[in-house]
């Protein structure tokens, strides 16, 4: 920074106004697009009140009845704007198969993915950055020959795979770990410090299978820049200074190396909420996973509608602020 | 356990170093009561309100918490239930049931012909469009109370399986509870669900706790009409994968599941004693249907030779591992013993037959492509659609009806297609040929809905309209008299064995599976699993009912005459049949039959002793039972007996005699002068 003209920051800000409202711009476009085609898919692949149809005796007056009920027997492109409209005040209407607001269902679920996700994003994300230019530093020794390969197997695993190894080695042939569940069913707590232990204890087999399933994304993409990183010149001069070797690759190479991870773990995102549903339903866990599974299996409209909006929300708002990040740790970045 | 809190101490301790993490879950109370049943559920309820019960898992959860008039016993009968008794009318219109005096709802309101009649209003007025509550608005007309343990219900026309379909399924929900959540505005069962306090019933559990995802905990109800179950507490944890729950069963951390246990599993389940089997016959087919409409199936001679080419055990072993039984030919199960017959037209399997038969019907192989003709030269050839899951059933019977020079087209498709190729009106292009899939089945009515040709559109895919079905099975929805009506289905199921719009491959009868190393008293119902209500009502805790025996003996005897003020000591050694010491026995004294005061030191090894206080006793003789009590064990009791006295006053201490007295200093003198005499004898010496 220090070779950063003194009308740098003046025309910065500017720029930094511009830029800001471009990237919030774009995030309300896709993000219209999103829940758009997602109105549209969820219609096209079947009919939620066929259930009804399947009771001879239900008529079909009644099934009518229920379709006005929750406005879906206006044409299409009604519909279409009364869930617009609806969804920015909200309302997310009634999920057909859950017979209650579709908001408090997400809402019961939703902070136990979150906290699946959050967990495991922060945990995975510092272990591979340091692990990462670690192995770079050590590049060719055998620690990395065998770390490098370890995480490019686990990473062709698939998640639900990996779940139901970790789920039959710790909680089936060691019972260390609970097979299922974010609790003990049953269980009554003396506090809540003892609660919050029993769901950490609880979350510990699900965000392993994420945290290592992303350390296996993460932790080469960071090796790599850091191999970048390294071939500088002012890697050679901390060298040449005798700097302690933690110190080089901590201080100077690691920061150095930084950029690609905030990328990686807001593109990440999006995937892990993916791998999220699979280690829900392979754990039982009551987040939002299972949710999605049996909406899109029973035809829920307005549950489906609800639970990719706020997924949506989730990974466009990972993005964003990712943007927002890079342009604050590198200001070299070109705006 | 202890390994869960060690694992908590590692984790934790660089958190807090002083927490205790004992997870208390309530534990088991002495007596006869007692224990927490947990049995796993594949996912959440959909809703919790009693009017709504859509789903399976629905009717699973609110059982527990609200009971029917009249309830289907585990040998598949109706037998009373809240209803003590009914009377029906002559013409079968008119329903009177006679309430039980007894019954009281969760939170102490008396139950009463109110709330029947209540409930019925709800579900005729709001026409809910569930299976549990459509047999009841398309007959039920109107209900009328007599008196507070009295209700006629009237209904629109004569309904045959009114009570095993309709009242069976018509749980009761309190009046005084919902009675101002209907009236208020918008109120909808569709949409509406009832808080845990609004959920009270007349069941044998109260709903004590639901975690949305995680589990349903419901607690014994003590003022339950029948008598309080058991159990103490029952638990539904939800475990989302089959697999989950079976190392969940094998690890003993439930006691059974809900939900269909893979037959592949079973070899190696067999083999743990722990685990026990519960085989029945569900009420659901797997069947091949045949559109009755379409070329070439729209003949009756050639949907027989097909079924001569069908070979059901085969199937029934392919897809069930033999679990199951045979479909039978007049579709009725052989479980609903009362209505199913076995004199029907059968088609064994034999392919010479249907060859034969194709032979008769004049459509044979013209041009040497090994297919069969027509006279007019038209090809014989269908499709054969079918899920996924059945494709291996479809190869089967695909591969044998080929055999016999007919080209059968193998489709598989996702059933979201499939179906609406089934349900598709009669000659429209897309609609299917011929089709595998499973459909559920029960009272005798299914065959209504399945075959008669009212139902065209909806669940009759197969198009099927004979004048001669559709006249016997509206007859017997009309006979009142069940003798009538069994003649009627006898003769359903013969025009069905003989017209064959459909072929059952089998009725699957899953095994299910449930741990019998801590409970007993498992209800095995006939076309149900052992998870049910019954069960929940008799389960029992096993180290309740089944006690070993134990040793007690008595080491140390007190003296047989016990003198008023001695201490008594006495030390018993308590000991399980195996010879092992028992530490935990509990120990109670009884005196001729009063219980007595004692103070007790237990040593190690089983051994107790005893210490009395014989103060306050009278002279006389006494017996005295030790009675011993240890958790698991019978109870077991030793007696002996000894007689008290008053104590001799303590005699004044004899008097010393002169030998007494002075003997020892005569003897000293006598000693020290015999000495003396002797010294000096010697000197003089």
């Amino acid at each position: 920074m220090r070779f950063v003209p003194d009308n740098f920051f003046l025309f910065e800000e500017k720029k930094l106004k511009l830029f800001v409202l471009k990237k919030v711009f774009s995030f309300i476009i896709t993000f219209i697009s999103v829940i758009s085609i997602i109105f549209f898919i969820s219609r096209a692949i079947g009919d939620p009140f066929q259930t009804f149809m399947d009771d001879p005796r239900v008529t079909e007056d009644v099934v009518a009845r229920i379709k006005m009920k929750f406005g879906l027997d206006k044409p299409l492109g009604v519909q279409y704007l009364n869930f617009l409209i609806s969804t920015f005040k909200g309302d997310f209407g009634y999920s057909l198969l859950f017979h209650r607001p579709v908001f408090k269902i997400i809402f019961l679920r939703l902070p136990w993915t979150l906290f699946l996700l959050g967990t495991s994003t922060i945990i995975s994300t510092i272990i591979s950055y340091y692990l990462g230019v670690w192995l770079a530093w050590k590049r060719g020794s055998k620690l990395d020959v065998y770390g490098t390969n370890f995480f490019m197997f686990i990473r062709s695993t698939p998640h639900f795979w990996l779940g139901m190894v970790f789920l039959l080695l710790f909680g089936y042939y060691y019972s260390i770990f609970p097979l299922y569940g974010a609790l003990t069913p049953g269980a009554v707590y003396k506090n809540q410090l003892e609660k919050l232990v029993d769901i950490i204890f609880h979350s510990i087999l699900p965000s392993g299978v994420l945290i290592i399933r992303k350390i296996g994304t993460t932790l080469l993409y960071i090796r790599n820049a850091s191999l970048d990183v390294i071939k500088e010149n002012f890697v050679n001069t901390a060298i040449a200074k005798g700097l302690t070797e933690r110190r080089i690759v901590y201080h100077h190479v690691a920061r150095n190396s930084m950029l690609p991870m905030v990328t990686i773990t807001a593109l990440q995102f999006g995937s892990l909420v993916d791998g999220a549903i699979l280690t829900e339903t392979v754990f039982s866990y009551p987040g939002t996973g299972k949710l999605i599974y049996e909406a899109i299996l029973n035809n829920d409209y307005f549950l489906i509608q609800g639970a990719f909006f706020m997924i949506a929300l989730c990974v466009l708002s990972a993005n964003l602020i990712a943007d927002l990040i890079y342009m604050k740790l590198d200001p070299r970045v070109k705006l | 356990m202890k390994k869960r809190i060690l694992i908590f101490l590692i984790l934790t301790s660089t958190l807090a170093t002083t927490i205790n993490f004992n997870i208390s879950v309530k534990g088991q109370p002495e007596g006869a009561y007692g224990g927490t049943l947990k049995i796993a559920i594949g996912e959440d309820p959909h809703t919790l309100n009693i009017f709504f019960k859509a789903a399976t898992i629905d009717k699973y959860v609110l059982w527990p918490i609200y009971d029917p008039l009249v309830v289907v016993s585990p040998e598949n009968e109706v037998i009373p239930w809240l209803a003590e008794r009914w009377d029906v009318s002559q013409d079968g219109l008119h329903w009177t049931f006679y309430l039980v005096n007894n019954a009281t709802w969760h939170d102490g309101e008396p139950f009463t012909a109110h709330d029947v009649k209540f409930t019925f209003d709800i579900i005729i007025d709001y026409q809910i469009p569930t299976k549990t509550a459509s047999p009841i608005w398309t007959n039920v007309n109107s209900t009328e109370v007599l008196d507070d343990h009295t209700i006629v219900i009237h209904m629109k026309h004569f309904y045959a399986p009114f009570l095993m379909m309709a009242m069976a399924a018509a749980e009761i929900a309190p009046k005084h509870i919902w009675e101002s959540i209907v009236t208020q505005p918008d109120w909808d069962p569709m949409i509406h669900q009832p808080t845990l306090e609004e959920m009270v019933g007349n069941g044998p559990f109260k709903i004590v706790e639901y975690v949305p995802g995680s589990y349903i905990k419901y607690e014994a109800f003590d003022n339950f009409f029948k008598g309080r179950p058991y159990i103490d507490e029952l638990l539904f944890p939800i475990i989302t994968s089959t697999d989950t729950m079976l190392m969940a069963l094998i690890n003993g951390e439930i006691d059974a599941m809900k939900g269909l246990l893979p037959v592949e599993a079973l070899p190696s389940l067999l083999k743990d004693e722990n685990l026990a089997f519960h085989v029945y016959t569900r009420d659901f087919i797997t069947h091949l249907g045949l559109n009755t409409q379409k070329f070439p199936l729209n003949y009756t001679q050639f949907r027989k030779a097909i079924a001569h080419a069908i070979n059901k055990e085969e199937l029934l072993k392919v897809a069930c591992l033999g679990y199951g039984i045979v479909g039978p030919w007049g579709m009725i199960a052989p479980t609903w013993s009362f209505w199913y017959t076995d004199d029907v037209p059968s088609y064994d399997f034999n392919l010479t037959k249907a060859k034969m038969i194709l032979d008769e019907m004049g459509w044979v192989d013209r041009d040497g492509d090994n297919i069969r003709e027509t006279s007019d030269g038209v090809k014989i050839a269908f499709e054969l659609a079918a899920i996924d899951g059945n494709a291996r059933l479809a190869e089967i019977i695909g591969d044998s009806i080929s055999q016999l020079g007919i080209e059968v087209d193998v489709v598989i498709q996702a059933w979201a297609t499939l179906r609406s190729r089934i349900y598709e009106e009669v000659g429209a292009p897309g609609k299917v040929d011929s089709w595998i899939s499973g459909a559920s089945a029960g009272d005798p009515e299914w065959l209504y809905f399945r075959f008669h040709s009212s139902q065209i559109p909806r669940l009759n895919g197969y198009s099927y309209n004979s004048s001669r079905f559709d006249e016997v099975i509206e007859q017997q929805g009309r006979a009142v008299d069940p003798k009538d009506r069994q003649a009627l289905i006898y003769k359903v199921q013969e025009i069905l064995a003989d017209e064959l719009p459909a072929i059952i491959l089998y009725y699957d009868s899953p095994p299910d599976v449930f741990r019998i190393d801590q409970f007993v008293g498992w209800s095995k119902p006939l076309i149900d699993s052992a998870t049910t209500e019954w069960t929940y009502m008799n389960v029992r805790l096993k180290e309740l009912t089944e006690l070993k025996k134990m040793g007690l003996n008595l080491l140390e005897y007190p003296s047989p005459t016990i003198y008023i003020g001695d201490p008594v000591i006495t030390r018993v050694e308590v000991k399980d049949d195996q010879g092992l010491p028992i530490e935990d026995a509990s120990l109670n004294l009884m005196i001729s039959g009063v219980p007595e005061e004692y103070s007790l030191n237990a040593l190690s090894g089983g051994i107790y002793e005893i210490n009395l206080d014989s103060s306050t006793w009278s002279p006389k003789s006494y017996t005295l039972r030790v009675v011993a009590n240890a958790k698991g064990f019978e109870e077991s009791f030793i007696d002996f007996s000894f007689s008290v006295n008053t104590p001799i006053p303590p005699s004044p201490p004899p008097t010393p005699g002169f030998w007494e007295s002075y003997g020892i200093v005569i003897a000293a003198v006598a000693i020290v002068i015999a000495i003396i005499a002797v010294f000096y004898a010697l000197r003089s010496r």
